[in-house]
This record gives C-alpha cells, structure tokens and sequence, in this order.
C-alpha cells in the first residue's frame, strides 16, 4: 500500500485471461461446448456473488440461487404478459433482485450469523415453492420459455455475452472492494461493533453489501434466462445453491476472482463428466468437504496469492 | 367454509405429525445445545434413516418394520460420531480458521453428499416401507391409521426416554454441564470431545429414527430431507435454540399450525404446498419478536 | 466549546445489577481524566453506554452541547467520541495498515498519502512500524493493545476513551505512551483514561473520577482524591495492598 506500484502482473493476468476467453471460440467449434462455457462463466458469476457476501461482507446466505430465480422470472414472466422490450425487462428483474435483497438485507440487521443462513435457506425454498405452486400464472415445473437475445441458433454470441457479463462483473465488485467499501465490508465481516465505534455505518454498508451482491446475481439471472430460453423451479434448488457455494470454497472464498474461476473450472469439469451421473456430485460433496477440512482457504486462492503477490 | 369434524380432525393430525416433527427437532437442538453447531446435514441424516429403515426391511433382511427403526438408529449414530470426529472435532480443537462459517459449510457439504451419494446408489424413484400395521383407530369424526399412532407413539417414548437420560444419568448431566460452559465442564473432569460425540450421535440417530418412523407413511427419495430440515430449523427458533423442551413443544405447535393453516387456503394443492411456508412467517416472526424462542435463554 | 461531555443521571441496569447507577459528570474540552474503580465497578459499562454499544437504562449523555443518547455508535463516533476495548477487538483477518485505515476512511478522509503518512507516524511510535502488512491476526496480545490505541487515533476525535490502554504492555513503551497521550493532548483533545495502573493514573491526570458499584464516589484532584476516606476504603486500600493492584494492574493480559 505504501508506494502505490503499477501492478504488472495483475494487468498481465488479466489480459491473458481475457484473451483466452475471447479466443476460446476459434478452437472449439462444438456448439454444445460453447453452450456447457457459458454456462460455466455464469456459475463464475454467481460463486462470485457469493464471495462478495459471505467472504468479504461475512454474511453467510443461501439466497443467491433465489435471487438469479427472481429476476429471471421477473424478466421472464414480464415477457410473458407484458409487450415490454427485452432491455427494460432486463432493467426490471435486475432491479427486483436488488429491490429484494435489500428486504433480506434489512432483516439481516435483526438475524446474525447462523440465523442469517437459517432464514435465507427458508427463503430460497419459499421461492421455489411459490414458483412450483402458481404454475397456472408462472408455468410451475413445466417450465417457463423465455425469448431470446439473438435471432440465431449459434452459440457464438452467447458464449461472447456471457463472457462479457463475467469479466464486466467481476471487474466493478473487483473495484468495489478496492475500495473503502471493501475495506468497511471487512471490519463489518471482523467485528460489527468495533468498527461501528471507528465510525463505519454498519448498517448501510451491510445493506449495500446484500444490494450489490443481490443486483449482479440478478444480472446473472436475466442474462441465463435469456440465454437457456428456459426457466423451471428446480433449478433454484438447493443442491444448486449447494453447488454455487462448493465452486466458491474450492476456488476460495475470500478471494473474488479465485471464487469465480472456481465456479468456471468446477463447472466445466463438471460437465465433462456427465457421463458419470450423479456420481460426479458425490465427488463433488466429497471433495468440497476435503478441501474444507484441510485447504481451509481454498485451491486457487492461495496460488492467485503466490501468482500476484497479494490478497486482493 | 370447513366443519368443526373437519378441523378437529386435522387438529389430531397435526398432533400425530407434529409428535415426529418434534423427534427430529429434538435431535437437532440436542447437537446444537451441546457442539453449538446447526447440522444443516439433518434432513439427510432423516433420509438416510428412511432408506436405512427400507432396506432392512425390504430388501435386505426382512426384518420386523420395527426393528428397521431400530437398525435405522444404530447406522446414524455410527455415520454422526464418525462424521464429529472427522469433521467437527477440529472445531473445538481451534484447528479451523473462521469456525461458524466452517460448521455451516462442512455440515451443508455432509447434506450435499449425501443427498448425491443415496440418488446414486438407490436413484431417484420413492420407496415406500411396508406398514407397522394396517387400520387405524377411529373416535368419532377422527380417523388416524395405524402406522400415524404407532410412529407418534414411538417418538414420544424416545423423546421421553432422551430426557430421562439427560435428567438422571452421569453422561445426560455431564452433556449439559458442557452446554452451559465447555470450559468449567472440561476443568471438573468431564471430556468435552467425548460429550460432543455422543451428543451428535444421539442427535442423528434421532433424525434417523423419526425418518424411519416416517418411511411408512410417505416414500422417501434422495431429497425427502429438505423440507423436514426446513422445518426442524423453524422449530428449534421457535422452541429456543438448544432448548429440548422448547422442541418438544414447538414441534407440535408446527404440526398443529400447518394442518390447521391448511384450512386457510381453499385450493387444496396450494394448501399442501403452503403449508411449509407457514412455518418460514414463524421463523420471521419470532426472530424478529422474540429472538431467543419460547423458552431459550435470553442473550 | 468548553464542556465537551455531560453525562447526567446515567443509569444502566443488567437485569437486576445496577453496573452504573445514577452517575453524573463532565468532561471538559481539553481535559485528562482517570476513571478509576475496582473490578466490576462500571466503568467498562460507562464508556460502552456513552459511546452507543450500549443503550442507557436512563439519564441523559450530551456531546458538544448536542443529545447522544439515541445515535447510533458511528454518529458519537463522527462527532468526536473515540473509544478503545478493554478486551481487544482488532480486526483480526486484516492487515495492521487496513486496521488503521478503517476509521480514517469512515470519517471522509479522501487524501490518502496523508493519512497513511499518520498512519505510519503512528505505527513508529506504538513500535508496530514493521509490522504494517501483517494480519492482525499475527499480533501478540500487547500488540493487540497497541494497535487498538493506534486505530482509535486514527478516527482523530476531539474526546478519546481509553480501557486499560497500559494493560500487558512493556513499561519502557509505557512511557512512550504517555508522551504521546500528553502531545495529542497539547494538540487540544480530551481523555478519559481507565486502568489501574495507578503511576500512569496519577502522573497523566489532572483529575480522578473514582467509581464503585456503578456510583462515583470522588470526582477531582488526584491528590484530593487520593487521600479520601471512601476511595481508599473502596479501592486504594493500604499503601501496601496499592503496590499489589499496581502489580495485577501492567500484570494483567490484554484479553483479561
Ligand atoms: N453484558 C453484561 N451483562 C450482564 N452484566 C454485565 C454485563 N457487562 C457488565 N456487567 C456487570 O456490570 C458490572 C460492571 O462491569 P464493568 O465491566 O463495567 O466493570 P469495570 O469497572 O470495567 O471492571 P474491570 O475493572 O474489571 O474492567 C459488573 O458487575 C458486571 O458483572
Ligand atoms: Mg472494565
């Protein structure tokens, strides 16, 4: 922090990064691959979230997967009965996961710590329920379809908006937590009263943890709305909240970008075994609580650490 | 609107159910009172006792249905200890960094493997156990069948037989000397890990009972336990965090809500599916109004 | 602004304990102030309530002639109430550095090289210089008490609370501590000071509250004070028995 350095390797990183994603098109020209890529940058996007929240905020929520549900349902029922344009619709269900995270963000005020987990958990499965039940207003587990973005069967575009999403998202939390935003988060996340004694407003800083984190998992849910063209309560179960929180601990939790590019990896090697069935998720369970048990802070974060030469 | 015969007899039901409500809840505020740690693994040690319980009886051994609950105990307090030490002793070690976080993730990653391990080996199809015994018994406009008062029944022996245990045995005092103060237990001679390891034993094997005494009733699938965990979390808020009273006692107050709420809806399939969320505005408004539950210690 | 602080009639009860009991007094703008008492006479509960951990049972607390009593912490913390814990609470998962930063960022501070120019001021004179990048975490436990020291310095407010700042800390840096209590004291800021190393008391203070089962029983000169029927009945005791509690009071740890 004392002589502000130009971070090289970082910049180096990064674009290499980018570059690879933005290429990655030319070598595969499986349109199934392309789609299996863009689905796992928007589990990056979501284990992302969930580092935002959990591993600098210290608010510990299973709601995520709700709120990816909200505003994709919202962009998707809106579509549905209204003839609102696809970018409004966009606006609206982004702006409804946020208009909802910061109903839990104020109810986390009151619920702390493991009542926090407790209630979002609660939360999570009343919107699934409540989707599953008014199936005659939202299709229930028939499923919901939901236009598109382009008018093309190829997967080029979405793979590039999808990827898009990613970095873009990944670089403004990034900013944010450069910021003195991050620096409160994590007094908030060490100690809510010590550092309400250093004059850190907790309470708006948590909310504006839980708005922010709620806003992009409702990018994150309008864009795979969008992109799957298709919507069905299960996929806000929780085994899929199960599997976004196991991508952010194996990558790292306190870590963004580790987190991330753990939900990225994690999800491809996923795919890849498909033909293993549900016994990839045994892996899966078994070696999110490995890593826990001994690799406490995760299996990329400490190698981005070493690569880098700093935390975040 | 619904008839008095109507709601008394979903009044005796809610009992009946609210009675294996309890069992589990009980299991889940025992492990809590002791280790202070919420299993967010409970509801599959609930399945894992259903299929357990299935299994003996079905394929395996053709055992007595009675004695599936039985086997379906033995196997969760064996899986439970096994998973303390492995996975929990750490904690109160001090070996973890950042431990709340650890004990929700680590009990939520049990849950996730679990859940995948039995869809694995059993697949996705629902098995239903055979019944304990067919009828029922009916006092005027209530009927309940045979398995429902059986299985209530049964809860209320173990549920009663824990406290007795708790109450009057050298281990039951030594659990609660380590739930009021780790520490002051440990310095008077009492091993805290041993407590902590018999407390989640017993804690899952309770789990896995009220899932054996349910598997006649409704079939269990790989993710029968979410909803039931659900509802322990609710009951154990109610009740009071590691209080067994306040279980005992919150889970038939659940039971009783969630038939009697029913009557509320008139659309029966939403009624059914509603019926769970009632107990997430309890959760709310407790945590909101009385956050220590009805008869845990105010912070 | 002469008087700074008044505090009339506090009263905070834990169920049946009266921890303060109808305690009144004030602060003066530029003032050092010893608050002192035995174990368990409330004084930890007076600065918790006056800076908005806790909320009074009743009476009234006025900052800079404006009622306190119902903001939040952060708000007595931006008016110029800063606070230290007599059981540490740094943020253990951050770095020395960001520890600092944490109140100079939450008070608008928007030059940077400035503050962390203070910041390392600071660090020089705890001896925590070389340790800036370093978790917190990392910290022994009179580190621990140094930093906290440092952080609330950093939030620069006008009257500074101080629990038991010299507890678990090597006496040379003891005095090191109180020169530069004395210079920020030049600089125009108050302090109220509570520990029982009666040497730092008595050399730093111009004045001594003495509290006892939540009341204050003497309030004024340290000299006055010191030779005061109650106060020495209630916590000097017998110059013998003062050279004991001198003893537990640099003894005591940190986390005590
Ligand atoms: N959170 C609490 N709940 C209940 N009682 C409390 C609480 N905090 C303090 N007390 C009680 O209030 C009284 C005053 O405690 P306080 O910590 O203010 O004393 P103190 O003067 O700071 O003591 P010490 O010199 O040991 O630090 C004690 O009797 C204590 O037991
Ligand atoms: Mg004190």
């Amino acid at each position: 922090m004392k002589a502000r350095h130009f971070p090289v390797r970082k910049i180096l990183f990064f674009s290499a990064i980018v570059l690879l994603g933005a290429l990655l098109p030319l070598a595969v020209s499986s349109s199934y691959w392309l789609h299996v890529l863009a689905m796992a940058y928007f589990y990056g996007l979501v284990a992302a979230t969930w580092s935002f929240l959990d591993g600098y905020a210290g608010q510990f929520s299973f709601g995520n997967i709700a709120l990816v549900m909200i505003a994709g349902y919202t962009s998707g029922l809106l579509g549905e009965y209204t003839g609102l344009p696809l970018l409004l619709r966009i606006v609206a269900g982004i702006a409804m996961s946020g208009l909802v995270g910061l109903v839990i963000g104020a109810l986390c005020l009151r619920f702390k710590g493991a009542y926090l987990s407790l209630f979002t958990i609660a939360f999570a499965e009343a919107v699934r329920l409540i989707i599953n039940t008014e199936h005659r207003f939202t299709r229930g587990p028939c499923g919901l379809r939901v236009d598109g973005f382009f008018d093309t069967t190829s997967q080029v575009p979405y793979y590039y908006l999808m990827f898009g999403i990613l970095v873009v998202s990944i670089f403004v939390m990034y900013r944010m937590l450069r910021s003195k935003w991050g620096l409160f988060f994590r007094a908030i996340r060490e100690d809510e009263d010590a550092a309400s004694a250093l004059g850190v407003n907790v309470v708006r800083y948590k909310i504006t943890a839980f708005v922010v984190t709620s806003m992009f998992c409702g990018v994150a849910g309008v864009f795979y709305a969008h992109f799957n063209r298709m919507l069905a309560p299960n996929f806000g179960q929780i085994t899929t909240m199960g599997l976004i929180i196991g991508m952010a601990v194996i990558g790292g939790v306190e870590n963004l970008v580790a987190a991330a590019m753990g939900g990225v990896l994690l999800q491809f090697g996923l795919e890849g075994l498909r033909d293993l069935g549900a016994w990839r998720l045994v892996v899966f369970g078994a070696l999110l609580m490995i890593v826990l048990r001994f690799a406490r802070n995760g299996l990329l974060a400490p190698l981005y650490r070493k690569l880098m030469g700093e935390e975040l | 609107m619904y008839g008095a015969d109507y709601l008394i007899a979903q009044a005796a039901n809610g009992l009946v159910v609210g009675c294996l409500y309890a069992l589990m809840a009980v299991g889940l505020t025992l492990i809590f009172s002791v280790l202070k740690v919420i299993n967010f693994a409970h509801g599959e040690f609930y399945m894992v006792g259903g299929y357990t319980a299935y299994y003996m009886v079905t394929v395996l051994g053709g055992l007595h249905p009675l004695l599936g609950i039985f086997f379906a105990m033995i196997v969760l307090l064996g899986l439970g200890s096994l998973f303390e030490v492995a996975f929990l002793r750490p904690i109160h070690l001090g070996a973890v960094n950042r431990p709340a976080e650890y004990a929700i993730l680590i009990t939520f990653g049990l849950s996730f493997f679990l859940q995948n391990l039995v869809l694995s080996l059993a697949g996705p199809f629902p098995h239903r156990s055979p019944s304990f015994m067919s009828g029922g018994l009916t006092v005027g406009p209530v009927t309940i069948s045979a398995d429902r008062l059986i299985a209530a029944g049964l809860a209320l022996v173990l549920m009663i037989a824990l406290m007795l245990f708790i109450r009057a045995t050298w281990t039951g005092k030594a659990m609660r000397a380590v739930s009021q103060d780790r520490d002051a237990a440990a310095v008077s001679g009492i091993n805290p890990f041993k407590m902590n390891n018999i407390a989640f034993g017993i804690g899952a094997s309770l789990a896995g009972a009220s899932g054996a005494l349910i598997a006649p009733i409704f079939a269990v699938v790989p993710d029968v336990g979410v909803l039931p965990s659900l509802r322990s979390f609710v009951i154990v808020v109610l009740g009071g965090m590691g209080s067994v009273k306040g279980a005992l006692i919150g889970g038939v107050a659940i039971g009783l809500v969630e038939s009697l709420g029913a009557a509320l809806i008139p659309d029966p399939s939403r009624a059914l599916a509603y019926r769970e969320l009632y107990g997430l505005v309890i959760f709310v408004l407790v945590l909101l109004f009385r956050p220590q539950g009805l008869f845990g210690e105010k912070q | 602004m002469d008087v700074e602080l008044v505090v009339q009639d506090l009263e905070k009860r834990f169920g049946g304990v009266r921890a303060v009991d109808d305690l009144s007094f004030a602060v003066r703008g530029n003032e050092l102030v010893g608050l002192i008492g035995p174990n368990g006479s409330g004084k930890t509960t007076t600065i918790d309530t006056i800076c908005g951990l806790l909320r009074p049972s009743g009476g009234r607390i006025s900052f800079q002639g404006r009622r306190v009593d119902h903001l939040p912490p952060y708000r007595r913390a931006e008016m110029g109430l800063g606070r230290t814990f007599q059981v540490t609470r740094v943020f253990r998962r951050m770095s020395v550095l960001q520890n600092l930063m944490v109140p100079a960022m939450a008070t608008g501070e928007t030059d940077r090289s400035r503050t962390e120019t203070r910041a390392e001021e600071i660090l020089e004179m705890l001896t925590l210089d070389h340790l800036g990048s370093e978790n917190a975490d990392s910290l022994s436990g009179g580190q621990r008490k140094l930093l906290e020291l440092g952080r609330v310095l950093m939030l620069d407010p006008d009257l500074i609370f101080l629990d038991e700042p010299f507890a678990g800390v090597h006496p040379r840096l003891r005095g090191q501590i109180h020169s530069y209590i004395r210079r920020v004291h030049a600089n125009g800021k108050a302090f109220v000071i509570v520990s029982h190393d009666m040497d730092s008391i008595f050399e730093l203070c111009q004045r001594v509250i003495v509290m006892n089962e939540g009341r204050k029983i003497a309030d004024g000169d340290p000299e006055a004070v010191r030779s005061e029927k109650a106060v020495i009945d209630a916590y000097l005791g017998e110059a013998s028995e003062r050279e004991q509690l001198e003893h537990v009071g640099s003894g005591e740890g940190p986390d005590a």
